[in-house]
């Protein structure tokens, strides 16, 4: 139920009229120039499929407060972010990655 | 192209307008009038991003990409191709899927730009009307730098800077090279295209010596006292092919004078340098379009406002990627891409009356030392105070120092990056 709620709050969200989504797409269109968004077995850069907003917001804090347990550049690169755009990022994201 | 003046081109656009039939002709110079709302010039990384995003964000807005080739190869992967590490069509990217996601794709070359009259001739399919341009045409080379050098010594001296054809040319002579031969390579003045690139250049080619070439030299003519990720340059070239690159910095690396044909090059110390085989790559400006619709004003690149990338010189033109000045942000691939996606969301913004806002952009580069070792370099940028600023705390290059098989990571990030963003542009 959870899961669904917070897919549906993802759909209205990603339909936002106005600037907020075009952020988003902006934010998350920048991690593309690294990571694809289609299952890639074994890529030496993580694909970011199948990954909700949840799970990538957790997972680039982590980066940003120096708490992943290996970052070769993800650290220097969120330390750049606030978490409000880094709230933005992940839901744009979730809304594009294949699952 | 003939030389018009503004004034006879925008009285020739009014002809076309008023012809009511959208075609008129005016002695040989056929004007065929289409109107699109976004017209983006140029289909590398700036362009075909920013074409392919505008479309995304308002799939009701016509937009138009104009470019000169149906492939368009690379920048990022052709110092692999000079090294035989890749073939040629590694690097080839086409508009096809672009033209899918609903751009209309013109292949053709952009001619000139009337930002008054908000039009864009082409050289085969006539003019374009536009409410916005994304202008983002790259870079043009100084070919009066150098004395005893011109344009027409490319083939005798091949930059292998940009053109697919140029990189063939470089390839082969660096294959008919003899063993124990010497290629040297002319790095330019900064700005320029891709920063790393001459560097990246010298290693492959040196991998490529060590392999099949091995007694052969590499002489790096360096106008600069210093240069990105030196450490990580100079760590990689001692340890993968120590006393191969000889790298002359400053006065000793700025070359002055050429012998085309006795493959010569004279440096500002008085140093005469011979090699079997000349990379030379010329200084760079913005493209002739940019330069010549002013909207370089006095100087080499096009000056924006970076929240909207809008040209500051002339209003409803943005340019983006190569031709703009974008400091701190630098002449690469993903800085281009970031660019590219902030501008479109801006235009579509601006198109509907919105305000834009300002977004972080992420540059991140790799370069290659060998095809297993591999280096980077982040940088966040961010607005402030109306100026791109660094953000302090974010970004820098990868450590030193790190063993082979960070490396050989690196390297492995650098090919799925490169393949990542070429999906996400060109399909």
């Amino acid at each position: 139920m959870r899961a669904l709620l917070l897919a549906a709050l993802l759909i209205l969200t990603s339909f936002t009229p106005g600037w907020a989504a075009e952020r988003g797409e902006v934010l998350a269109g920048t991690c593309r120039g690294c990571h694809g968004l289609k299952s890639e077995p074994g890529s030496p850069i993580p694909s970011l499929a199948g990954m909700n907003a949840k799970t990538l917001k957790a997972a680039l804090l982590k980066f940003k407060t120096n708490k992943a347990a290996a970052s070769t550049l993800m650290g220097r690169i969120m330390r750049g972010y606030t978490e409000t755009d880094i709230t933005l990022m992940a839901n744009a994201l979730s809304t594009r990655v294949k699952r | 192209m003939s030389r018009l003046t503004r004034r006879t081109f925008a009285k020739l656009s009014l002809a076309g307008l008023l012809s009511g039939c959208q075609q008129a002709t005016f002695g040989t110079v056929s004007i065929a009038k289409t109107k699109a709302q976004v017209v983006v010039v140029g289909g590398g990384y700036a362009g075909a991003t920013a074409a392919r995003a505008v479309k995304r964000f308002d799939p009701s807005l016509e937009v138009v990409l104009i470019t000169p080739e149906t492939v368009y190869a690379t920048g990022p992967f052709t110092n692999m191709v000079l090294g035989g590490f890749v073939p040629p069509t590694f690097i080839e990217r086409s508009f096809a899927d672009l033209s899918k996601a609903g751009v209309k794709v013109v292949t053709d070359r952009a001619l000139r730009l009337d930002p008054t009259a908000r039009l864009i001739r082409t050289a085969k399919s006539g003019t374009f009307a536009f409410e916005r341009l994304i202008l983002a045409p790259g870079v043009d080379f100084k070919f009066d730098q150098i004395s005893g050098y011109d344009e027409s010594d490319i083939k005798r001296l091949p930059h292998a800077f940009r053109e697919r054809e140029q990189t063939a040319l470089l390839r082969a002579q660096l294959e008919a090279m003899p063993d124990g031969g010497v290629f040297m390579l002319r790095v330019p003045e900064s700005p320029s295209r891709a920063p790393l690139a001459p560097y990246e250049r010298a290693s492959l080619i040196a991998s490529y010596f060590r392999a099949y070439k091995p007694a052969s030299k590499i002489i790096l003519l360096d106008p600069k006292e210093s240069f990105p990720l030196q450490p990580l340059f100079e760590e990689g070239w001692a340890k993968n092919f120590p006393g191969m690159i000889t790298h002359l910095k400053g006065k000793a690396g700025q070359v002055t004078a050429a012998n085309v044909r006795g493959k010569e090059l004279r440096t500002k110390d008085g140093t005469k340098h011979k090699a079997d085989v000349i990379n030379l790559i010329p200084d760079q400006w913005a493209s002739s379009i940019a330069r010549a619709a002013d909207l370089t004003g006095d100087g080499d690149w096009c000056a924006v406002n970076p929240l909207t990338w809008e040209s500051t010189v002339h209003p409803n033109i943005h340019v983006i990627g190569d031709a703009a000045h974008t400091e701190p942000m630098t002449k690469t691939a993903t800085a281009a891409h970031g660019q590219a996606l902030a501008c479109a969301a801006a235009v579509t913004a601006l198109l509907r009356g919105q305000k834009p806002e300002a977004v972080p952009l992420v540059e991140a580069s790799f370069a290659l030392i060998s095809p297993t070792y591999g280096i980077s370099q982040v940088a966040v940028s961010t607005l402030k105070n109306g100026a791109l600023h660094a953000v302090k705390n974010a970004g820098g290059i990868s450590p030193t120092g790190a063993n082979a098989v960070f490396r050989l990571g690196e390297a492995k990030q650098a090919r799925s990056s490169y393949q990542n963003l070429c999906a996400d542009i060109w399909g």
